[in-house]
């Protein structure tokens, strides 16, 4: 599906709906993120909650404040209050002159 | 500018989502796109995230520039709320116990005790702030907010569709109210004005109470979740379950706000 244009989406994830199908979309530069809409803890929305950052290793990471959870957005693995929490859902990205496509 | 008048203007620029549910609720085509009641709980929690933004703002925005005055205001409205919240459970489990599952009844009792516990630490909260009930008169639209649910149920009342009208409406309020009360437990070190003496201890009580209620809100929600996963299986019982939850959606995002301008005021 088509997200949005690139400049829409900032480290503040955005929910992005089209039809029955929705993901969130968040970017840190020129890398942007696409993962599963909903925090894989307790389901709750991850664009009024969510950012993501670069960890101290430059990995990409998410963080839930509604637990406080955090993923890492390339291996999906995640933790909430330091145990292990369900992997994180993400898809394939692709920046076509500016437009976000992410493959659900 | 005041907080009210800026959260009016994030919800008028949202207002595209109550657009697209009502959508939504009026094709039976787009809600059998479902494969499951999950799948569709999923949809409307991800379509909301918008209006969860702005209620979490009426928490957040709202305690970092509260004034002692502005809190005992919002406490008297919050305090009526519980009473009411009860009220219309109290019917809920009542007169209308006939078109409830036995399962979910006793959940439904469970929350009243709740909303007990939480109409006492309020008014607990209130008299710590030096403030009372005294001449109360609430505000219209949160007054229009808790007869909704059993308006809307009762356009069907028939099993299983009231019990999953009536979640349709409350529980969608409790949700937003998880979220607010998580705003002001994220938020109100922000301010220090209401740490100050003789407050400090008020403000301290009124964010663990507001800790309390956020687990409280969050498990009165998932009433809803129950009851539409057992029985949001069709596209008929989903547009029953949206044509209640987006008047409850706006209404209470509304009624947040109006109570943040009615705070306001005092200054
Ligand atoms: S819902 Fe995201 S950490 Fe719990
Ligand atoms: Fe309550
Ligand atoms: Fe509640």
């Amino acid at each position: 599906m088509r997200a949005g244009r690139l400049e829409e989406f900032s480290e503040k994830p955005k929910v992005v709906v089209a039809g029955n199908r929705h993901c969130a979309v968040a970017r840190l530069g020129g890398s942007v993120y696409a993962f599963e809409s909903l925090c894989p803890h307790a389901k709750w929305p991850l664009g009024f909650i969510g950012r993501i950052f670069l960890n101290r290793e430059g990995r990409p990471m998410l963080l839930c404040a509604m637990h406080g959870g955090v993923w890492d957005l390339v291996s999906g693995e995640g933790t909430v209050e330091g145990k292990p929490a369900p992997p994180i859902r993400r898809y394939p990205v692709e920046v076509v002159d500016g437009d976000v496509h992410v493959r659900l | 500018m005041s907080i009210a008048k800026i959260l009016r203007e994030e919800f008028e620029s949202k207002r595209y989502v109550f657009d697209e549910l009502k959508r939504a609720a009026s094709s039976l085509d787009f809600l059998a796109q479902f494969r499951d009641s999950y799948q569709f709980i999923d949809w409307f929690k991800a379509t909301i995230d918008p209006i969860l933004e702005i209620n979490y703002k009426t928490g957040a925005l709202w305690i970092r520039n509260a004034t002692v005055k502005g809190i005992i205001l919002w406490t008297r409205q919050g305090a009526w709320n519980e009473w009411a919240a009860n009220s219309a459970l109290a019917k809920l489990i009542t007169e209308y116990r006939d078109y409830i599952d036995d399962e979910f009844l006793n959940v439904f009792a469970h929350q009243v005790s709740d909303e007990a516990r939480h109409f006492y630490i309020r008014t607990k909260v209130l008299k710590m702030y030096g403030g009372s009930m005294e001449d109360f008169q609430p505000i219209k639209e949160w007054a229009d907010l808790f007869e909704w649910p059993l308006r809307c149920a009762t356009k069907r009342l028939e099993k299983p569709y009231f019990q999953a009208k009536f979640t349709g409406a409350f529980q969608t309020v409790e949700l937003t109210a998880t979220v607010q009360h998580k705003g002001i437990v994220d938020n109100a070190h922000l301010n220090p004005e209401i740490w100050k003496e003789p407050y400090r201890d008020a403000t301290r009580m009124l964010v663990e109470f507001s800790r309390e209620i956020e687990d409280d809100e969050s498990f009165h929600w998932t009433i809803a979740e129950r009851v539409w996963a057992k029985y949001a299986t069709t596209p008929e019982m989903r547009a029953e379950i949206l044509d209640c939850a987006v008047g409850a959606l706006e209404l209470s995002t509304i009624a947040k706000i109006k109570r943040i301008e009615a705070a306001e005021s005092s200054r």
